[in-house]
């Protein structure tokens, strides 16, 4: 067997290395329901954030720590206290990828990402001039 | 009806010209193809070319047209008014054009048709061949422009089109109106500020430059098998393929600079979907680059050039694919929305996988029975899915076909391998095509593992189909990985950077080593020995290099204990090169294009390494505070400033000193002073908090201060445990340092904007050693709310007895709480009403004083006075008083005047060490690839006349 044909296979052993570890170290976009019935288990939850309900960030008292509710893509919704500072933009995002664990009952986020209109952004916008133009 | 106000013209003009496009790059392409086997060639190559310049033309018509319209604010157009307003400033029209899809995809054209005329002019025998597959993907690009339907669906997206045109709007009843544009569309919405900025106006140009020039080696590749010409390719395409490698390499490190000079994800990269799409197949390029070049000394692994080639060119399909269909969804925090071209850009992509494993097989009767059973395939799932009805589902037709497709590629491409291109002779292992070789494997695999994770959302939907059959794996194993991908929900975990890094740190660890090792080794067997002591001063001296910065330097990085092999290899992958280019190549630049590519890639992963795995967050906070809404976990990077405190930050002081704004942009002025140690005399009392409560130290000598209390409590200081009131008056602080001299102004910014959401930038001071990257994480831009006498809104805090209020100008401390008694009938109370006393202190530097109120229950009403101190602007009211847990708790809602109102903001400032390393090395990079393309252009001229 040729040497540069052993090499591909080891490295081919390695790209299903990489393949499985995706697999297996991949999480799974979950809801407040399967979060709440595991405690203490880390999950990332799809949601929106609900511009209704007050977003709490008091940086005197905490400068790392925001209170906002949010729903998840079924429906649930949760009181999160997320771990960081409010970040700019926060009560226009479009949706939320929110990272975190229950404990004690409460959702903690550890990590977000937002995501906000941006460049690519929908024709939303000429569906509300109807309003103004009526 | 006419409507008022409208250009209809420049719309009509600029959709013509589209449509010419169109069909003239299908005229280019049929005549290009009959040029390469007819006998009146001559004259269908004549006729290939004008088509390539009508298309040409009418593309730039198409370009000009659209800036015409932008120029002008003929906000009639979707695109126009998208992408741009009145107010923006016209050095942004650039930006406004390409931020939408159909202006990216007018760039990308734009760069094929110039490729194209460099073609035409430089490809000599090879212009035919090349030229139709860059006019067959010309069609494929005009099409996504077309804006037009078939039955149903929607061929292209068309930048003309009116805003009443649309398809969400045309029944709306404004667009019926015939004044609606100067009622609604006076102005455009206006380009997001955060694309208002001078990388958007070079990055995306190099870019879709680098995008667009992976077609000319795809194209020489495909005509090389064309041609049955198999090695015979690759010398012309050399300089293209590395001028490709230098494009796309430039404008991905300018997006990285670009993030890092104006984003705030701290930092040049970030794995995220949209880096990833076009780094993997530049990661592809430069493998099949350096293939091509063991190929050119000796056609012993043509198979891999050809692969690595056209999947560079493959993977730039798949990453607009990615980026632009809105597959990614939620997994980019870039916002993709469906584009509705999704189905176009499968076929555009799949068409080219297509062709490109059929060229691969060198017998025709393969390639027939390969091109039937995908044509067969490509009209069962198309029919399939139009078939799609209530009754009977076919919805998942297109993925399962798709799947069925690739799988059958894969096959296919596997025994054109073994069929045509597998060669029983050996290389030996001391040889620099081995070693070359295996470099391009890892740099394929390395590109693999980024796409496998980057397409998890594609897994997705790819899995559809088969649900069930994931459904049954898990519960047949119990993986949990199969049972998120049977819901569909298979997703990347929160720690995306370190999921990237476990497995990218160890194969730059390879590549690193094999640029060291490789470049000491000739074509051909080498002798072992004589390598090893060309190589060991290389070995030696990165050696201590290394030395050097482990214990002196102090580098250091419990996260990953593979960075200090790499540190290792980074730094042997530099030095090595440059031994080569010293002692081997004597100095000679004009050779010396891959040593010195090599030294500014070695220089580019060192400093990035050093840059990110010893960063330092400097405003990382040692107290740890635990009040506030339930915060128990508390991560203390953000640094909280009022304006004005000085503050310790790294070896820096300080000071917030306020904002101002121009109404797009609020800067915040921090100023940096340097660190001067405290002095302190005999006797001098100072104090130190501790859990909030001052403990008093006194001096027993004069000294000067060490960085912290700690080092300086046994020898300089006794505990004084009951200081004088005389001694309380003088205690100050600790403070180990006070501000020396000012060094500089630091102003992060925060961009205003309320239509895309308010963006933070950052601000960066640039040492030649390290930056200090600044930003804000809070700050207070809305205008304060007042009542008419001045004060904040109010807030509620429930307190019990003892418990204290912090206000800007002191303490509130609520002392006791006592019922009246028979006294109340003499206030005028009723006997069955309750009246509670509350008695409170306010206590400050200047006073001391008492603050009693009453508070009335009568039935099931209350009520209480207010307190106020008219002084420090304070006032206050008892809302509510229960027991609670043996005590009384009392609810009290309170307000501040606004001028006690102290600006702050929240903000995080690091330190990236060696960070300019990494920029010096993207310019050698760039630079040593430039004179690499040069010298083989000179070469390959010179090989020409001298043949």
């Amino acid at each position: 067997m040729k040497k540069s044909e052993i090499a591909l296979i080891i490295l081919a052993g390695v790209a299903i290395a990489a393949m499985v570890a995706a697999l297996g170290g991949s999480g799974k976009a979950e809801t407040f329901a399967t979060a709440f019935s595991n405690p203490g288990v880390d999950y990332k939850i799809n949601g929106k954030l609900i511009r209704e309900e007050p977003i709490i960030y008091n940086p005197e008292e905490n400068a790392a720590l925001t209170v906002f509710t949010m729903v998840d893509s079924e429906g649930g919704i949760s009181k999160v206290y997320l771990n960081e500072a409010k970040q700019q933009g926060f009560e226009q995002s479009e949706s939320i990828n929110l990272f975190g664990y229950v404990e004690d009952g409460k959702f903690r986020g550890h990590d977000m990402q937002m995501k906000c209109p941006s460049k690519y952004n929908d024709q939303k916008h000429l569906i509300d001039q109807q309003a103004s133009a009526n | 009806m006419e409507y008022i106000g409208e250009h209809l013209l420049p719309g009509q003009i600029g959709e013509f010209f589209i449509a010419l496009a169109f069909s003239a790059a299908i005229f280019s392409m049929v005549s290009y193809y009959f040029s390469t086997k007819e006998e009146s060639a001559a004259s269908w190559k004549k006729l290939g070319r004008i088509g390539f310049i009508i298309h040409g033309l009418s593309v730039f018509m198409v370009i000009g047209t659209l800036f015409y319209l932008f120029m002008n604010h003929h906000y009639e157009y979707n695109y126009v008014y998208k992408y741009s307003s009145k107010t923006m400033p016209m050095k942004y029209v650039f930006s406004a054009f390409w931020s939408g899809q159909e202006g990216s995809f007018l760039l990308w054209s734009f760069w094929h048709i110039v490729l194209g005329g460099l073609l035409i002019l430089k490809g000599k025998n090879w212009e035919k061949h090349t030229m139709t597959i860059l006019a067959l993907v010309q069609v494929f690009i005009s099409s996504m422009l077309l804006g037009v339907y078939f039955m149903d669906y929607k061929f292209g997206s068309n930048p003309f089109i009116l805003n009443r045109e649309l398809p969400e709007t045309i029944l709306m009843p404004w667009a019926s109106s015939e004044s609606y544009l100067s009622l609604l569309f006076a102005d455009g919405r206006g380009l997001n500020p955060l694309l208002q900025n001078y990388w958007m106006t070079i990055h995306p140009p190099t870019l879709f430059l680098g995008f667009a020039s992976t077609v000319v080696p795809f194209a020489f590749a495909i005509a090389g098998l064309w041609k049955r010409d198999y090695s015979g390719w690759i010398k012309p395409a050399l300089p293209w393929t590395f001028f490709s490698v230098m494009i796309l390499g430039t404008g991905i490190l300018m997006g990285g600079a670009w993030a890092y000079e104006s984003l705030t994800f701290g930092g040049f990269w970030a794995w995220d979907p949209v880096e990833n799409a076009s780094l993997v197949p530049w990661i592809i390029l430069v493998a099949g680059a350096h293939i091509m070049l063991i190929n050119k000394h000796k056609p012993k692994s043509l198979f891999s050039a050809f692969l690595f080639i056209i999947l560079s060119f493959i993977f730039i399909l798949y990453s607009t694919f990615l980026t632009r269909s809105g597959i990614l969804g939620e997994s980019s925090v870039h916002s993709f929305v469906e584009s509705g071209i999704l189905p176009q850009l499968l076929i555009y992509l799949l068409f080219f996988v297509g062709m490109a494993v059929a060229m691969l097989h060198k017998d025709v009767q393969e390639r027939k029975i390969y091109s039937w059973a995908s044509f067969l395939i490509f009209v069962l799932g198309i029919g399939l899915y139009l078939l799609d009805t209530e009754a009977v589902r076919f919805e998942y037709a297109p993925a399962a076909f798709v799947v069925l497709f690739l799988l059958l590629s894969a096959v296919y491409t596997v025994k054109a391998y073994t069929k045509h291109y597998r060669t029983d002779e050996d290389e030996p292992l001391v040889s620099r095509e081995f070693w070359m070789f295996i470099g391009g494997l890892v740099l394929f695999i390395s590109a693999l593992q980024i796409t496998i994770w980057t397409s998890i959302p594609v897994f997705n939907h790819v899995a559809s189909p088969f649900q069930s059959i994931y459904a049954n794996i898990a519960n047949l194993t119990g993986w949990e990985w199969a049972a998120s991908l049977a819901e569909g929900k298979l997703s990347i975990g929160s720690d995306v950077v370190n999921i990237y890094n476990r497995w990218q740190i160890p194969f730059t660890v390879l590549i690193t080593l094999f640029i060291g090792t490789t470049q000491f080794m000739k074509y051909g067997k080498n002798d072992a020995g004589k390598w090893f002591k060309a190589a060991s001063l290389s070995i030696i001296i990165s050696a201590a290099i290394t030395a050097f910065f482990l214990f002196v330097w102090g580098f250091e990085d419990s996260t990953y204990p593979s960075n200090y092999v790499l540190l290792f290899t980074s730094i042997f992958a530099v030095v090595a090169n440059a031994d080569y280019l010293i002692r081997v190549l004597k100095g000679n630049i004009r050779k010396g294009g891959s040593p010195i590519a090599h030294v500014g890639f070695g220089l580019l992963i060192f400093g990035a390494l050093v840059s990110q795995s010893q960063q330092d967050i400097i405003s990382t906070t040692k107290t740890t505070d635990i009040t506030g809404l339930g915060g128990g976990i508390n991560s203390k990077e953000d640094q909280l400033m009022y304006k004005g405190d000085t503050l310790t930050m790294g070896n820096y002081m300080t000071t917030y000193t306020g904002y101002d704004s121009d109404g797009r942009n609020a800067y915040y002025h921090i100023d940096y002073y340097s660190q001067v140690a405290n002095s302190f005399q005999k006797d001098d009392i100072a104090y130190r908090l501790i859990q909030n409560l001052p403990v008093f130290f006194i001096a027993k000598q004069d000294h000067t201060s060490s960085p912290t209390f700690i080092e300086d409590m046994e020898t300089h200081w006794y505990p004084l445990p009951a200081p004088t009131e005389t001694q309380l008056d003088r205690a100050k602080k600790w403070r180990g340092f006070n501000p020396g001299e000012k060094e500089f102004t630091l102003s992060p910014r925060i961009q205003i904007n309320e239509t895309f959401g308010n963006a933070p930038e950052p601000d960066t001071k640039h040492y030649g050693n390290e930056d200090l990257f600044t930003f804000l994480k809070f700050a207070q831009i809305e205008k304060l709310k007042t009542d008419s006498l001045g004060f904040l809104p109010m807030k509620e805090t429930k307190m019990i007895l003892g418990d204290t209020l912090k206000l800007t100008e002191g303490l509130l401390i609520v002392d006791s709480l006592r019922p009246m008694g028979e006294e109340k009938a003499i206030f005028g109370f009723l006997s069955s009403d309750i009246v509670l006393k509350t008695y409170m202190h306010f206590t400050s530097e200047e006073k001391d004083t008492l603050l009693t109120s009453r508070f009335l229950v009568r039935g099931n009403q209350a009520v209480g006075e207010e307190i106020t101190l008219e002084k420090e602007g304070f006032k206050a009211t008892i809302k509510l008083i229960q027991p609670k847990d043996g005590t009384a708790e009392i609810t009290l809602e309170h307000a501040e005047k606004s001028e006690n109102y102290r600006d702050f903001i929240v903000m995080r400032a690091v330190k990236f060490p060696q960070i300019n390393i990494l920029w010096i090395g993207c310019l050698i990079m760039i630079l040593g690839t430039i004179i690499a393309i040069i010298e083989r252009i000179r070469t390959n001229r010179i090989g020409r006349k001298t043949a």
